[in-house]
Formats: C-alpha cells, structure tokens, sequence
C-alpha cells in the first residue's frame, strides 16, 4: 500500500481513471436522457403549467379548484362562468394526486399566494389510498425542486443538489436510473404528450371520449392503486386539515364527491363497502369541518358519461357543471 | 444528523480539522463536546439522560475501586446495572409489558384498560447502556481499573462515532485510546478511512436502501404477493439489513480512524457462514460477544452439561432478540436463532469458517444457513408475528399472487456487488501473510492499482449520485 501509494505517477493515474468512470456513466446518461421524460422542477408538466396559469389570476381569483385528475376533467371553471358562476375561476388540479398531496401544496404553496373567497375540492375514494404510487406521489411533490422553492423549504443542500441536476444527467434522470427494469420501459414507451390544459386549468381531453376506447394501461393503473383498498386515516386527517385551514382564513369550501363508474368502485378489494366507508368519512369531515357538501353520485352516472373508469368525458362533464354550480350559489356567505 | 447526510459530513471534516489542531486532553475535551452536540442533534431532551447515567458510571466505578469489601463491591455492581437495566426497561419496554399484560388480561376474560405512556426510545440508549455495564462488571471483576478522567469516562460512552449504533465498546477497547495520546493519522490511515466512509456509505444508500425500496413494498402487502415474491422480499430485506448496518459499522470505523482511532469490526462476512455458531461470531460481532461474555459465560456457558447449554442458549439467544425490541417478533427471531444453535450443538455439526476462505464444497451448508437466517430475517422485518407466520406460509406453499420481478433484477445486481466483495475481504482477512493493519483494510485500498482504484471510486460516486437526493434514509439499527 504504502509503495504503492508513494509510487510516482500514482495519484496522476488515479485521477484520470475515476475522470474517465464519472465521464463514461455522465456520457451514457446523457445518451439515454433523449428517450426520457426531461425531468422539470414539478414531479410532472402540469405542476408548471397551473404555475403559469395560476399566476395570471392570483390578484382576482374568485374560484379555486382543487383535487386530482378527476376534477380536472370534470369541473371547468370557464364553463361555471358561462352558466353565471364565479367570474375568475382556475382549476389546480394534480395528476394522480392523494389527499396529502393536496393539502400539502395548498396549505405551504397555494395559500400563500392566493386567498380565493371560495374552494372548490373534488374528491373520489382514490385521494383516499396508501398505496405505493400515492406515496411516491407525495415523496416526489416533497422532494421537487419547485415545491421546495414555492414552500420556502429550499435549505443549503437541495440548491446544492438543484446546481448538480443542473449539471448532470446523471444527477437530472436519477429516478429513471435506479430502476433498470422500469428505465428499459421508458426508453421503449412513446414520447408523452404533454395534456392540453385550458387557460382555466380545465383538462380538455384524456385522449378520447368513449369509455370502450379507454387505454388498458390506465385501467391497468387504477387497479394497480386501488388494490388492496382501505381508506387511509392520513389523507382522512389532510382533509380536516386542509378544511381547518381554509374556514380558518375565511374561505367558503364545497366539498364534492365526484362521480366515478361502477367498474372504477369494484377496483376495490371490497368494491361498494370500501366506497361506503370512504363516502361516509370524507362527508362527516366535510360536514365537521365547516364546509358544504355535494355528493355528485346521488344521481346515476351511466358508462357513456365516462372517457375511462373515472373521468367524464364533455357530455358528462357538460351534466355536472350545473349540479356544481347550484350548490356553489348555495354556499352560505362567510361569517 | 446521520452518516448519510450532508450535515454529518461537514460535521465529520470541522471536527477532525480542529481536533488535529488540539493538545491531547483538549482533543478529548473538544470530541466529548462535538459527541454531546451530535447527540443533542437528535434530541436535546435526553441529552441530560446520556450525562446523568455517564455521572452515575463514573461515580459508581471510583467507588467499586475504592473498596476491597466483597459485600459492599457486590452492593455497588448490582445496584449500578440494576439502575442500567430500569432505565433501559422504563424506556425500550414499559410500553411493551404494558399492551402485553392487557392483552392477557383480555385473553383470559378480564377486561383492562391500556395506560396511554408515550415513552419515546431515547436514541443510543442501548448501546451506551451496555457499555456502561461492561465498564463496571469489568472493573467488579477487576479485569480493568476505574477511569479517574472524567473527561475520558464521557468520551467511552458517548464518542460519536459509535453512540448511537455501536459496535458497542469494551472499556479495554476504547479506554485506552483516549487516555494515550493519539497519532496523526499518515496519508495511508487517511485514505483507508476514506475508503471505508465511501464504501460504507455506498452499502447504506446504494445497496440497502434501493434493497429497502423493494422489501418495503413487497412487506407491505403479503396477502396479494406469491410465495416468491415474498421469498425476494425477504433476500431484499436480507440484503438491506446487512447493508444497512454494516455498511454503518464501516462508516463508524471510518471516522473514528480519522480522528486517530481503530474501532473493532463488527461484521465478518457473516452471509459466508456454513453454521449459525459462524454466523454469530461474524455478525454483530459486538453485540454477540458482548451476551456471551455478561450472559452466557455467567449463566453457566457449556460448562454445566448438555441441556443447561441448551437452555442458556434459548435464553442468551432470546434476550438478544429482545435487546432490539419490544416486542414478539423479536423474541420469536431470538428464540429461532437459539434453538437452531441449540440443534447444531446437539448434532456436533457446528462447522465454523469464520476463519477460511469461502469453497465451493462448502456452498451447501453456506445455503442451509442462509435460509435459516432468512426465516429468522420474515419475523425480524413482519410487523407483527401473525403477518409474519402468513408470510412463512405463503413462501412455503409457494402460494400464487404477485411477483415484483423488479426486486429480482435488483436483488441480482446488489446482492453479487456484496456477494464478491465479501468473498474478497474474507479471502484476504485469513491470509495469513497479511499484515493486522492490511487484513483490516478493505481489498481496495489494500493493493490499490490506481487505475482500478480509480474506477471503481468512480463508480461509486456515480452510484451515489443516482441513488442519493431527497430525505437520507436512516439507518435501520438507530431505532434499536
């Protein structure tokens, strides 16, 4: 060791082997990092989008959205407005998103910039699992740079790390990299198209409008998230925060249960005993933490309402606006 | 602040650049400082805990010293490891006996309300706890003399390095360190601790923590996973656990060796071991040789025939189990590892190869020790001792349901990274030619050929980066 170590032209050659190791992994990631998504600082694009089109009605925002995909697509603010609702209206809606996701952004980001007088949140029991992709889901919102950014909770070491994603792909794709079996899927799969967003935050499509038409791999998806369905006490507890949160500033919250097809609800283990059980403890938190309630699914939602399992397609979304809008006139002033 | 955290590296260098400008008492002074200031990083609360216990140690081994009167030297030994063992029990335990009595009491009709105690497990407590007994049974037993430093005293039980996951220290192995001056370490001690923090720090974070990622998930619903894929779970946790800890112990023998000291190994290949009688004497080497020499030599050893042996045994075997938790599924762990050590006595086939390399010929019993170990792994991890038998079933049965191929792949490209690089190590560690110093080393920075060396740093840097980013993961036996 000792010899060795003092041996000239040791520490030279050293130096240039591990130069040369760091050169040909950054030089295989950048080769690969093509055929990938390009990473941004949200977990997804339409993290980025609802920035920028927040931003544009932070000062006079009358109507904020909040949930996952599924109100997305079913509540558009534009449309509420047409009917003679709120006249300034965004949807924030967050792909894939559990409870906690929502109340995490909302509470540390969304309040902090905007104080709508009215919040719109739409749920279905899938907010409502703790599931692999719900935690990677929050773990990934957590760990963003935006977030930490937007949240005020950007420390030393996340710019640190931020500055190395900057630099390197291998750093930039690093969640890609460490699952080999999933980073061969990625770099075979078709480029992903960006959603078509509306200037109100409104999903405009999920790719077509007849549930016969519906991906397998998303039906695949949601049964990969709803099995082993039990409705998680964590996201029931995010929900009476967020709800503490928001009647604590004085803002007037509808809370509405979305509707979902009865193909979605047997995805469950235990298919309508799990929905029973999720509908009554998302309404008694709604009930008890001071907002209004609409429970969407009171009245049938048949399948050719539906683009997939659990989103409505324009004629269904089309049929929900008024029941949404009704309640929203109902909503009693603030205190 | 945990060795895998950024903060603990710039805390590691600050600290070992001002210690090396120090006199040696003020070396002391200043690590005693630096461990207190770590440890108060978790938890200032149970800061005055660590202090009050180091007083008490201190106090309690000048007194045993100070008097020749077996009565009152028995009085002090027994009062002090009492006063450990309460402090130990009220923290890591109370809550246990607690839900176990109601549940009795419920089992056998009698209806009891549960004490709501939210005790918090103080961290490190069980190992500095045990230290501090060793200390004092040592000096009972006049093998040491009683530390009159009270500086030195306070560094044995909280040098940093080792608090708050060991190995937990012998008096003789850490007392004198402290107490003699230290030298500098050259640029070969440097180096090789360097390796150490490096690839102890790949252990943790590339291999167990991906590792973790799948056992995680696999452990989390066993119901719906096949018998395979809960038997990967289990190689994934296997793999993690080992990783995890000893990849720790490597970083601890690390930073300790820049700060001028040598800590003992705690782990020697221990997934090589053709018997559980191998298998204990090269994992957690600490921690086994610690209940060894307080528990099982004083119990009566192999010393007083066949069954006693086999009883204490069960008994050292299950009070180690216990030392990890409260609760069944480490008793059960415990209790599984005694009675297959047991076995092995009764069948006189015991092979130990701690000390050769691994064979060929040798791989069948290397397995069947293995699988025992994995069993015992499904009730360490299950969450409780029902998922646990459901997990040993499915696997058994090969029961259908999912298979997470991913931990297949996964499991194929980190446990051959530890798989060759334990069969290295231990190939150079019985080389009888070696050097002590050299034998410790790891391969790579034994016989460094830079242009490997290099390449294969490289490599782990590149690892790091990958696997690295977000919340460091701690380390598994930080809640012991």
């Amino acid at each position: 060791m000792r010899a060795a170590a003092r041996r000239p032209g040791w520490w030279g050659r050293f130096g240039v082997s591990l130069l040369a190791s760091l050169l040909v992994a950054e030089g295989a990631a950048r080769a690969v990092a093509p055929h990938l998504e390009p990473p941004g600082e949200w977990p997804r694009a339409d993290y980025a989008a609802h920035e920028k089109g927040l931003a544009l009605r932070a000062a006079d925002l009358d109507l904020l959205v909040l949930g996952s995909s599924v109100v997305g697509r079913d509540i558009s603010p534009a449309r509420l407005r047409e009917l003679g609702g709120p006249a300034v209206g965004y949807n924030y809606w967050l792909a894939g998103s559990p409870m906690r996701s929502i109340d995490l952004l909302t509470t540390d980001v969304l309040l902090e910039r905007v104080s709508p007088p009215v919040v719109l949140l739409g749920l279905t029991m899938r907010e409502f699992t703790d599931g692999p992709s719900s935690r990677d889901h929050l773990d990934a919102l957590r760990q963003s740079p935006g977030f930490l950014d937007a949240s005020g909770r950007m420390g030393w070491i996340d710019r640190l790390d931020a500055g190395l994603q900057g630099a390197s792909a291998l750093a930039r794709h690093r969640t890609d990299f460490r699952d080999p079996v999933q980073l061969v899927h990625n770099i075979q799969a078709e480029p992903l198209v960006p959603e078509r967003l509306g200037a109100d935050g409104y999903l405009l499509d999920r790719g077509g409008d007849d549930l016969a038409d519906e991906p397998a791999a998303h039906v695949a998806q949601e049964q990969a998230v709803m099995a082993g369905y039990e409705v998680n006490p964590d996201d029931v507890e995010a929900l009476r925060h967020l709800l503490g949160e928001l009647t604590g500033r004085g803002i007037r919250v509808l809370v509405v249960n979305l509707p979902v097809t009865e193909r979605f609800v047997a995805m469950a283990d235990d298919g309508r005993a799990d929905y029973a059980a999720y509908l009554r403890q998302v309404r008694s938190s709604a009930e008890e933490g001071g907002a209004a309630w609409l429970d969407a699914m009171d009245r049938p939602w048949p399948d050719h309402l539906f683009a997939d399992v659990n989103h409505l397609n324009d004629q269904g979304a089309a049929e929900l606006q008024p029941l949404v809008l009704d309640a929203l006139l109902r909503l009693p002033p603030t205190g | 602040m945990t060795f895998n955290s950024l903060p603990y590296v710039a805390f590691l260098a600050v600290v070992t650049g001002a210690v090396w400008r120090l006199r040696h008492r003020d070396q002391n002074r200043a690590l005693l400082a630096a461990s207190y200031l770590f440890y108060g990083a978790w938890d200032w609360r149970f800061l005055a805990l660590l202090v009050g216990s180091t007083v008490i140690g201190y106090t309690a081994g000048i007194a045993l010293e100070g008097t020749d009167d077996p009565a009152r030297r028995r009085a002090i030994v027994v009062s002090r490891v009492a006063l450990n063992l309460a402090i130990l029990g009220v923290f890591k335990y109370a809550n246990f006996f607690l839900s176990s009595a109601v549940a009795g009491l419920d089992a056998v009709g009698l209806s009891a309300s549960e004490p709501s105690l939210r005790i918090i497990l103080p961290i490190a407590i069980s190992y500095y706890t045990f230290e501090e007994i060793s200390y004092t049974v040592d000096i009972y037993r006049r093998d040491i003399e009683a530390c009159r430093d009270p500086v030195a005293y306070g560094l044995f039980v909280a040098f940093f390095p080792k608090l708050v996951a060991g190995p937990i220290l012998r008096p003789h192995e850490l007392l004198p360190q402290i107490e003699r001056p230290r030298l500098r370490p050259d640029g070969d001690r440097v180096l090789s601790a360097l390796g150490l923090l490096l690839w102890g720090l790949v252990k943790k974070v590339v291999i167990a923590d991906t590792l973790a990622q799948m056992a995680n998930q696999i452990y989390a619903r066993p119901g719906s996973q096949s018998g395979l894929g809960l038997a990967l779970g289990t190689l994934c946790f296997a793999g993690q656990i080992y990783g995890d800890f000893s990849g720790y112990s490597d970083m601890a023998r690390g930073a300790a060796r820049l700060l001028g000291f040598e800590l003992p190994l705690n782990f020697r290949q221990p997934y090589l071991s053709s018997s559980l009688t191998a298998f204990w004497r090269t994992w957690h080497i600490s921690l086994s040789s610690w209940l060894r020499d307080y528990l099982y030599i004083p119990l009566g050893g192999n010393r007083r025939g066949l069954s006693r042996t086999m009883v204490n045994l069960l008994t050292v075997m299950v009070l180690g189990g216990l030392w990890h938790g409260a609760g069944w599924t480490f008793l059960i762990w415990g209790a599984i590892h005694g009675v297959a050590l047991g076995a092995e006595r009764l069948s006189g086939r015991a092979v130990d190869n701690t000390d050769a390399v691994a064979r060929w010929r040798d791989l069948p019993r290397i397995l069947a020790t293995f699988t025992v170990v994995c069993l015992a792994w499904v009730f360490f991890r299950a969450p409780n001792a029902g998922a646990a038998w459901t997990i040993v079933v499915r696997i058994v049965t090969l029961a259908p349901g999912d298979t997470m191929w991913t931990a297949a792949v996964m499991l194929a490209l980190l446990g051959s990274v530890l798989v060759v690089t334990d069969v290295v190590q231990r190939r150079i560690q019985v080389d009888p030619t070696e050097p002590e110093e050299a034998r410790l080393g790891p391969a790579l920075l034994r016989r460094p050929r830079p242009v490997l060396t290099g390449w294969l740093v490289g490599a782990a840097l590149a690892a790091l980066v990958v696997t690295s980013g977000g919340q460091p993961v701690p380390f598994i036996y930080f809640q012991f």
